[in-house]
């Protein structure tokens, strides 16, 4: 068996890369909807938010921090059954979305509790001696206040995810983690698993620069 | 307009428990601006905490108009808070937001419509001088231009109250002068309450009508300000007008004159030498224009060359010029 050259695999890494950029997309749009929804949460049910609940606080940080202490592959196999109840199939890129999106969830929820966090007291306090309620709060003070801190963690949940995805390829989740395992572990073609290493990079690279330029961007207005 | 009534707030329970505000009565009317000075950890804060129900008291209840906070559900709270109006000494302001959209912040949580939103803005941006700095971010703006922002904005939804926490404490002089003026001018033409805490004498001399004096969670005083200042023994008055102390004056017979009502324009001093032969030392004095009128206080020593004199006669002389002093 000849081994393909970097060239003629290209086609079949802009495929694999197309997969990768579907379960990563559709994860990291589930994760910032419903991490921020958690982190929230968790601000606000902590014992200094504005709606104190020790026990709530208690029962989801505890399933939060569960969830992060277990390593994305494990987590990923323990939730194959699940997945198959949800979308059908625990195999290929869109059942993929499920464990990456559980995995990063409660990692996302800790950034954008940590972001409110560094949201003022007073700014808070402005706005209720203005007589705004729970719901103006988040809305028009604690989301938009923190969206530089929220936007550097969404940047960094995006990398992470790209990672994870690879593993994805382990089970058969497809994308540039399956390719470099067919073609660099199983065939032990170094240059076409140099290539998907060079765009993994890549890839990397401009997601982190295109985090950065927007956090910059929105810290120079504010100073 | 509002009524404190045997406010105390404690935090903490046990040995642990610190009184941070003991049994306070207020009384503020409507229309006056009203000083409440005191050092850091008098307890002037945790009232205005409970001023504006961020803090429920422990006992006792404070009214505004006709709503009594501490009877108040959540959602009638934040009704009541519609009519108040509040600045920070750190300003406080939503880095995110530029000034005209901060401004428009209490308007939007009120449900005003954009267009109405609009034109309020204008008219406040206007009222604080602004014109030009709307569409700055708060990180483009100077203190002074902060707080006109943070003025503007207590003020877009009309208030009947404009609580101020240490507004001028983090500005330069100049700045605070200028602020302190747009305040009382605020006041002039809106009719706004104004409650306002400090720890500097400066701001009650120049802008307010009535003062109260808090120290360790009580308060030691409370009255109009030209009251206060015309009574020799006030202490708040000798923070505001201090005349120097007693204790450098080693015979310990020196007097406190309060002049207030027009009595700095009559040559009291000189009269006390001609008609009762006395010789007036001064030993301090201040004169200063509080809330529209000239009032001063001299600490001042008598003798005479007999070695008495008729003080039943010297307090009445004073009386009738309007001069107070106790003998």
């Amino acid at each position: 068996m000849t081994q393909k050259t970097w060239i003629e695999a290209l086609p079949e890494l802009l495929g694999a890369l197309g997969e990768t950029a579907w379960m990563v997309g559709w994860s990291f749009l589930i994760v910032v909807l419903l991490g921020t929804a958690v982190g929230v949460l968790l601000r606000l049910w902590a014992s200094d938010g504005l709606v104190p609940s020790r026990g709530l606080y208690a029962v989801v940080g505890a399933v939060v921090n569960i969830a992060r202490s277990l390593p994305f592959l494990i987590l990923m196999i323990a939730l194959i059954g699940f997945t198959r109840w949800l979308v059908g199939t625990a195999y290929g890129p869109t059942p993929a979305i499920v464990p990456l999106a559980v995995g990063a969830i409660p990692f996302y929820a800790r950034v954008v509790e940590a972001a409110l966090r560094e949201v003022a007291p007073g700014k808070i306090e402005a706005a209720q001696v203005m007589g705004a309620t729970t719901w103006d709060i988040v809305r028009k003070v604690l989301l938009p206040e923190s969206l530089p801190g929220l936007v550097a963690g969404a940047t960094l949940t995006l990398v992470t995810l790209i990672g994870y995805s690879t593993m994805a390829g382990v089970i058969g989740g497809g994308g540039v983690g399956d390719f470099a395992i067919r073609y660099g572990y199983q065939r032990f073609n170094e240059p076409v698993l140099l290539m998907s290493v060079v765009v993994l990079i890549i890839i990397v690279q401009l997601v982190q620069s295109i985090g950065d330029w927007l956090v910059s961007r929105m810290a120079h207005r504010r100073g | 307009m509002i009524e404190v009534t045997s406010l105390t707030k404690v935090y903490g329970t046990g040995d642990g428990a610190v009184t941070a505000v003991d049994d306070v009565s207020l009384s503020v009317p409507a229309g006056q601006v009203f000083g409440i000075l005191g050092r850091s950890g008098a307890g002037k804060t945790t009232l205005m905490r409970c001023l504006t129900a961020l803090e429920r008291p422990t006992s006792g209840s404070v009214t505004i108009g006709e709503l009594n906070l501490t009877e108040l559900t959540a959602s009638g709270l934040r009704k009541a808070r519609h009519r108040m109006g509040m600045i920070f000494q750190h300003f406080n302001l939503l880095g995110s937001r530029t000034a005209a959209d901060n401004i428009a912040f209490p308007l939007e949580v009120q449900g005003v419509p954009a267009a109405e939103r609009r034109k309020r803005v204008a008219e406040l941006i206007e009222l604080v001088g602004l014109q030009g700095r709307e569409h700055a971010f708060p990180s483009q703006l100077s203190g002074g231009q902060k707080q006109r922002v943070g003025i503007a904005r207590a003020l877009a939804a009309h208030p009947d109250v404009l609580f101020c926490d240490e507004a001028t404490s983090a500005l330069d002089p100049a700045t605070t002068e200028q602020i302190l003026d747009l305040l009382k001018e605020i006041n002039r033409k809106t009719g706004v309450t104004i409650v306002l805490i400090t720890h500097e004498s400066e701001v009650v001399r120049r802008i307010c009508d009535a003062a109260a004096l808090m120290a360790s969670g009580w308060v030691v005083e409370q009255g109009p300000l030209l009251e206060l200042l015309a009574d020799p023994d006030s202490q708040l008055a000798d923070i505001l007008l201090p005349v120097g102390d007693a204790s450098l004056d080693p015979d310990h017979t020196s007097v406190v004159l309060g002049f207030a009502h027009g009595g700095t324009t009559e040559p009291v001093i000189s009269g006390l030498t001609r008609r009762f032969g006395l010789d007036v030392s001064i030993l301090g004095g201040a004169v200063e224009t509080v809330a529209g009128q000239k009032v001063g206080r001299l600490r001042v020593a008598f003798s005479h060359p007999d070695g008495s004199y008729d003080k039943d006669a010297v307090a009445a002389y004073l009386a009738e010029h309007e001069v107070s002093v106790h003998l």
